[in-house]
């Protein structure tokens, strides 16, 4: 698998066509090395008759359920071969995904993340600000999603700080003499949504603290599942967040501890971007049949980085819709989109939930 | 948090996709006193009384024969899918006859007047026992409106209190039948009237004050639903007397002994037995939801799951699934997934059905959306450890009629609740749920 006719390209510079042909062609070869190389997937692509042989378009690659990796120990590589271990998030009590990286995709993950973020924000290292506990690292062999976000992120900073303490409290002396330091500097600021403004933006308020943070960028994901229970919206977050800090250079980004790295950043007009590494598809409940542009459905994300273990084409717990392809206003190509939320896990509906 | 009304359409109205789970709010109103509210009811059901079983027994009638004649095609599309022929089949005057008869021990009109009963040496008259309250499940709307029809039967006063999904089914129903009018011995009995006894309603479920309001103004208690929902309303507070009704939670499944099935009939077989995992979508508490197969017969293993699976594909020409929602898809996904490493699934290409074959021991938890699981076991006892009372309620049997004697008599004292023929799962029959119903709603008065 070469990946270097990636890393030659800009990630926003290839129109529908021109980017259909290389991941189809890409992301076919993968199907069959992971289809050589993990037996489970084997065994799935069996059941499913999916024939190798004849040449597919991306639309026709087998997905699986991003839950899988919860149930099931899936990699494509020897055991001696894993680097490091990625995990879900998951609420107490819940099973969490483990997702098997060896050094390759660690590599590919980092450069393409990189490559995107990069566009965004500058390639320029300035110094950071994570608004997060350091506790997240402690297990270096054992990445939680936070974790995995807070390394990936870390590469485009410098003289990093941590903005909560290990009880996840706010360390105001250390985030004032840190500004006091890079005063009138382009500060990069990145963290969890819901820690954000649980542990940051809450507690300013609360504290009534204000930041001067107005030349700086802040980078935010996770999405907004554990801010459910509030009012909170991506509208209320950016103005509480431009209240207490000055800071009007947000970018949200949808991404997946199982797809780490080849993340969809939002862009400027508040739009969610797949890039050359990337693409999303929007399966309709009924038939899994492609949904048209707008229609709301089951959100699939393919990526061509997952070589270590087979998640290169997934289904996601999310729902949302495609409103365009390579005619976004801020210039960028590829599908750009909106994540509605996640799927309801609504409650068994049936009457047979006796059954213990 | 207010009670709201719901409003029977003066006409049956339903436009292209129009959603019967989320307009419910729309198509309400508040109540602001609901004592009063359900006064008037009360006065309005007093017609009942005045009028015979065989009348309300010709109504319905009449109406499964003008509906099939008369309701507009959308109408029926959109009612089709929440068991409209189910429902029809209920009306029909030799089912109520016969269901009227078994419940009220073989006397048919003793609502209408006091009847000799022989073994006891006097008369028996029955009475309705006041106001029974309905505590529907959105997953099967057409059993609400069998839990009304009896109701009305039994000419109690009768509350509704809809679920939000799938709410506006028995509205509309209801706006069907009040159009219908039937005449009996010269006498005029209007649907208007039949249902003027019976107040529909929503209220929030974490709405206490309005869902006790309900409570204690109830004779009876009938809730249908989940663990969480019933138990939701057995924790209201109510009155001294007030009885409940309870059809909560149960779990079915099919049995095939290894001598039962004729190969000759294979195809039949299989049909009535993906009839039964298909019909509600498999969302009643009768739809079997594990199909054990005794080894060493003619047809078992994964043979047995692939022709069944060609039976499901055959009924859904049939019985075309319901709207199926993202978080159901993803269910459907997911285990299919699972199974791929430790068993043999067969599904359509879309998410309309499953059957999983794997040899594990036991019954699979029920995932609805037409997942059926067949599963072997070595003999039919190993079943009945499996049967818990109280949770399990229908077996559907195919076995050898040497071996039903002993298997049904084992499985009845291990707590099932019913045991029928493949093919016949689905239907509502008595008793149900261990009970008669209509022998709960009302009240015996004997007479020296």
């Amino acid at each position: 698998m070469n990946y270097s006719i990636f890393f030659n390209q800009s990630p926003y510079s290839l129109q529908k066509d021109e980017k259909e042909k290389l991941l189809n062609g890409f992301l076919s070869k993968l199907t069959k090395h992971h289809y050589n190389n993990c037996y489970e997937y084997k065994r799935i692509l069996d059941a499913l008759d999916y024939d190798l042989k004849e040449s597919k378009k991306i639309a026709d690659i087998p997905f699986l359920p991003v839950r899988l990796f919860k149930m099931e120990n899936l990699f494509s590589i020897s055991e001696a071969q894993i680097n490091k271990t990625m995990l879900s998030s998951g609420t107490t009590g819940q099973s969490v995904s483990r997702i098997y990286i060896d050094k390759e995709t660690s590599y590919n993950q980092s450069k393409v993340l990189t490559k995107i973020v990069s566009n965004f924000i500058g390639s320029k290292r300035i110094p950071m600000i994570i608004i997060d506990s350091p506790s997240v690292l402690k297990d270096r062999n054992m990445f939680s999603a936070r974790g995995a976000g807070i390394l990936g992120f870390s590469f485009f900073g410098k003289n990093k700080i941590y903005a909560l303490n290990e009880k996840m409290e706010l360390n105001h002396k250390k985030i004032i003499q840190f500004l006091e330091k890079h005063e009138n500097k382009k500060i990069f600021l990145f963290g969890f949504t819901f820690i954000i403004y649980q542990h940051f933006i809450k507690e300013l308020e609360k504290r009534n603290i204000k930041f001067d943070l107005s030349k700086s960028v802040l980078i935010h994901g996770g999405g907004w599942k554990k801010l459910e229970n509030t009012s909170i919206n991506s509208d209320e977050f950016q103005k509480m967040l431009n209240q207490y800090t000055g800071i009007s250079y947000v970018y949200d980004y949808y991404g997946m501890v199982e797809q780490t790295g080849s993340i969809y950043m939002e862009c400027e007009k508040g739009y969610l971007h797949s890039s050359i590494y990337s693409d999303i598809i929007i399966r309709r409940a009924s038939d899994f049949t492609i949904a048209n542009y707008g229609e709301k459905g089951i959100i699939q994300v393919l990526s061509v980085l997952p070589k270590s273990y087979p998640g290169h084409s997934l289904l996601t717990e999310d729902e949302g819709y495609i409103l365009g392809e390579d005619d976004c206003e801020c210039g960028r190509f590829g599908k750009y989109f909106k994540v509605s939320g996640r799927i309801k896990n609504a409650e068994i509906r049936g009457c047979s939930d006796t059954y213990e | 948090m207010p009670l709201y009304q719901i409003s029977v359409p003066n006409k049956p109205q339903v436009q292209d996709n129009y959603d019967l789970t989320d307009n419910i709010i729309l198509a309400s109103a508040e109540i602001n006193d609901y004592e009063k509210t359900l006064d008037e009811i009360k006065a309005k059901g007093q017609y009942l009384r005045k009028i015979s079983m065989n009348s309300l027994i010709k109504f319905f009638d009449t109406f499964t024969r003008e509906f099939i004649m008369t309701a507009d095609p959308k109408i029926q599309t959109q009612l089709a899918t929440h068991g409209l022929s189910f429902l029809l089949t209920f009306l029909k005057r030799n089912n109520l006859e016969s269901m009227l008869k078994e419940n009220f021990h073989g006397n048919l009109t003793i609502m209408d007047e006091q009847i000799y009963v022989k073994g006891l040496n006097k008369n028996l008259i029955a009475q309705p026992k006041g106001v029974i309250t309905h505590w529907l499940a959105g997953n099967v709307p057409i059993l609400g409106m069998i839990s009304l029809i009896q109701g009305i039967l039994t000419r109690n006063v009768n509350v509704v209190k809809l679920s939000r999904e799938n709410g506006l089914v028995l509205p509309l129903l209801v706006s069907l039948m009040v159009q219908v009018e039937a005449e009996v011995d010269g006498i005029k009995i209007s649907g208007r009237d039949i249902f003027c006894g019976c107040l529909f309603l929503y209220c929030e479920k974490d709405d206490i004050q309005g869902q006790q309001s309900l409570s204690l103004n109830s004779d009876i208690r009938v809730a249908w639903g989940g663990r969480a929902a019933v138990e939701n309303v057995m924790s209201l507070t109510r009155r001294y007397g007030t009885e409940d009704v309870i059809f909560g939670p149960k779990y079915s499944f099919a049995v095939i002994g290894r001598n039962s099935i004729n190969m000759n009939k294979i195809s039949d077989f299989m049909y009535r037995l993906a009839l039964d995992a298909s019909v509600f979508d498999q969302q009643g508490c009768n739809s079997p939801h594990t199909v054990f197969v005794e080894q060493g017969g003619a047809l078992e293993g994964e043979p047995f799951a692939q022709h069944l699976a060609n039976a499901m594909g055959e009924l859904l020409k049939r019985i075309p699934r319901n709207q199926i929602s993202s978080d159901e898809a993803y269910s459907v996904v997911n285990i299919r997934s699972e199974y791929f490493f430790t068993g043999k699934v067969f599904s359509s290409e879309g998410t309309e059905w499953t059957v999983i074959y794997s040899e594990e021991e036991g019954l699979a938890d029920a995932c609805y959306s037409r997942i059926v699981f067949v599963r072997p076991v070595k003999n039919l006892d190993q079943v009945l450890n499996y049967i818990k009372p109280k949770q399990h309620q229908t077996i559907g049997l195919s076995i050898a009629m040497e071996q039903k004697d002993e298997f049904v008599k084992k499985a009845a004292a291990r707590g099932i609740e019913r045991i029928t023929e493949i093919g016949k799962m689905t239907v509502y029959d008595h008793p149900w749920d261990g009970i008669f119903p209509m022998d709960r709603f009302v009240r015996w008065v004997s007479i020296f």
